[in-house]
């Protein structure tokens, strides 16, 4: 996994939660190829486009999920990260817990990595750019931009 | 004192205060979310998704296994919705009638209030030179397998994809101001005519007397009340049922917070040798009219989504995902959404939130079997390389939970759009669906909230 971002600091996270979410980040979107890994691509430094959004019971919750998570070894973390993404064979209230954590983990994981952004640090492409995804926002002044470039 | 409260300001709201405030009435509205200039959308999905939306993106039901969508801010649903504008067939409105008694569910009872709601929404068709490569393979699917559909309207001025611009970033609020939300078309009309309009002023609790209501807000940490001679509920299912439900009208009304009902939708994706560009020009211009899958419970629509939304609707993880959303710009796209029957049920935690227990019956899982089985036949007749079923279900057009009709046992309000015992309070939102009519509902929003205003005015 690699560091967090000098930049990544959160008003709503603490280092701990930020390297438990970026462990997370890596079970989801690891390096491959082009690929950069999550933590490598250090979108962890943009979070708070969602906490200050998130309501506060859920906040409450992820944080001490992420609390528990980075103080236990990095297995612990796959491990949990791989159940939850079988929610479906979990009964009643266990699979009902393992689709919340999952949904949880892959919102902030999926939106962070597709987001467009990245560290101030990472120079190689982002993963929008690595699909080639571009859009034009024409404007009725007639300005045109692409609301995803860097 | 104001006349009218109304709590809401999505497509419900909008035509309440318009409607009431030019006929006359002091109206003050209320809405928990912010305000935005068209030149501020967030137009990036990442920022769009957790500042329009309620929950920071999504709710979820009780089990976890359906994000339900609804839009937080002035405009509502109608910042973030497509827009699609659906007078009700036949079907719909039969039921809707065998449901709750109520003779004006038909063509001639509902058509003087479609009128007046198409006549202050300029409305586009989406014309064959509009439609992008997306939307041509979906015709070509539907016409090899003789399946019948149709242009889209949509409540839209000037989309500018003639010239470029591509509607997907709309989904995050419209920057031309083309997307004929409530906050460009009936909210400006009724701030003409005097509307106050309260943003991030959230409703905790409505006290409701025979000769008027109290109003209990929180704004920037203050608490605050609020008198007015009557209530209009426009929040939404989730919203207006959420409201009643803290404010105690569980009690009184049996009824309340029943009947929850939505269109689940499921994507679907055709990876295709050649680029596809789903994602560029006019996001959604076609959909299924066919009578077969009119009975069977679902519609086929050509639909796409920006990355985040197509990553995370395919469960996908790890390398898995990252080599499927390199096909991104070679996706064809296919939304089944199914009429789900209203089984579901919203209630308070002891902790006092919302939840929503809204399971898939076994009806609703055959309709899905059945939408997924005419996706395969529309993608097969177009030999992609893949066809990915997304088995992540959304719930859109959340709907009941305060329904109309005549028992004030089955049902909360009167077919005035009134509560039952409660003539000071009134909705006419999508709250009161007493079933889901398998259409997109907004124009029907538009058309019972103009019934239940003119109806306020008359009397």
């Amino acid at each position: 996994m690699a560091p967090l971002p000098r930049n990544a600091k959160s008003d709503y996270l603490d280092t701990a939660h930020l390297r438990a979410l970026n462990r997370v980040g890596d079970c989801f979107l690891p390096r491959n190829g082009e690929h950069p890994s999550f933590s490598e691509l250090g979108c962890i430094q943009h979070v708070d486009l969602f906490m200050p959004h998130v309501p506060e019971e859920d906040l409450k919750d992820l944080k001490m999920l992420l609390g528990i998570l980075a103080s236990l070894p990095g297995f612990v973390t796959t491990f949990i990260v791989w159940a939850s993404q079988n929610g479906q064979a979990w009964p009643g209230a266990l699979g009902t817990l393992m689709r919340k954590l999952d949904y949880g983990f892959r919102s902030v994981s999926l939106a962070l990595y597709y987001s467009g952004l990245a560290s101030d640090e990472y120079t190689g492409k982002t993963p929008l750019e690595i699909i080639g995804f571009e859009v034009s926002a024409v404007h009725c002044d007639g300005r045109v931009e692409n609301p995803y470039a860097r | 004192m104001y006349d009218f409260i109304i709590i809401g300001s999505g497509t419900s709201g909008g035509m309440a205060a318009y409607t009431l405030q030019s006929g006359g009435a002091k109206c003050l509205m209320l809405e928990a979310g912010k305000r935005f200039r068209r030149e501020d959308f967030p137009i990036r999905e990442a920022a769009y998704t957790p500042q329009l939306f309620w929950g920071g993106g999504a709710d979820f039901t009780t089990a976890a296994d359906m994000a339900i969508l609804r839009g937080k801010c002035v405009g509502g649903g109608s910042i973030v919705n497509q827009a699609l504008m659906d007078r009700f067939d036949d079907v719909a409105l039969d039921d809707w009638r065998a449901d709750t008694g109520i003779e004006f569910f038909s063509r001639d009872g509902m058509a003087p209030h479609y009128d007046a709601a198409e006549a202050n929404i300029i409305m586009q068709t989406i014309p064959p030179e509009w439609r992008n490569r997306n939307q041509e393979l979906f015709i070509k699917g539907m016409d090899a397998n003789g399946f019948h559909w149709h242009p889209l309207r949509r409540a839209q001025s000037d989309c500018g994809t003639t010239v470029g611009n591509d509607c997907l970033i709309c989904l995050g609020g419209c920057h031309r101001g083309s997307k004929r939300s409530t906050m460009e078309s009936f909210i400006p009309k009724a701030e003409e005519h005097g509307l106050e309009v309260r943003a991030e002023t959230h409703v905790t609790q409505i006290e409701a007397r025979p000769d008027g209501v109290t109003v209990h807000t929180r704004c920037n940490g203050r608490a605050d009340k609020i008198e007015a001679r009557r209530v209009v509920l426009a929040a939404g299912a989730l919203g207006t049922t959420e409201l009643l439900l803290k404010s105690g009208f569980k009690e009184r009304y049996p009824a309340l917070g029943t009947k929850f009902a939505m269109h689940p939708q499921f994507m679907n994706y055709a990876v295709f040798d050649e680029p596809v560009n789903a994602h560029r020009g006019a996001l959604q211009g076609v959909a299924s009219e066919d009578p077969h899958m009119r009975r069977e419970g679902f519609k086929l629509e050509n639909v796409f989504a920006p990355p985040i939304a197509v990553a995370t609707v395919t469960q996908k993880t790890g390398r898995d995902l990252q080599e499927f959303m390199k096909n991104y710009s070679h996706l064809g796209c296919i939304e089944v959404a199914i009429r789900d029957e209203n089984a579901g049920e919203m209630f308070l935690s002891n902790s006092g939130r919302l939840q929503i227990n809204k399971p898939l019956t076994d009806q609703d899982r055959d309709r899905k079997r059945k939408g997924f089985e005419a996706i395969r036949k529309v993608f097969d007749v177009l030999k992609p390389r893949e066809i990915v079923y997304g088995p992540m279900g959304f719930g859109l057009h959340s709907m009941g939970g305060c329904c109309v009709g005549q028992d004030p046992k089955t049902s909360v309000v009167n077919p005035e759009f009134a509560l039952h015992h409660h003539p000071a309070v009134h909705c006419a939102d999508i709250s009161t669906f007493p079933n889901a009519p398998g259409i997109n509902p907004a124009l029907t929003v538009y058309a019972i909230t103009h019934r239940m205003a003119t109806g306020l005015l008359n009397n």
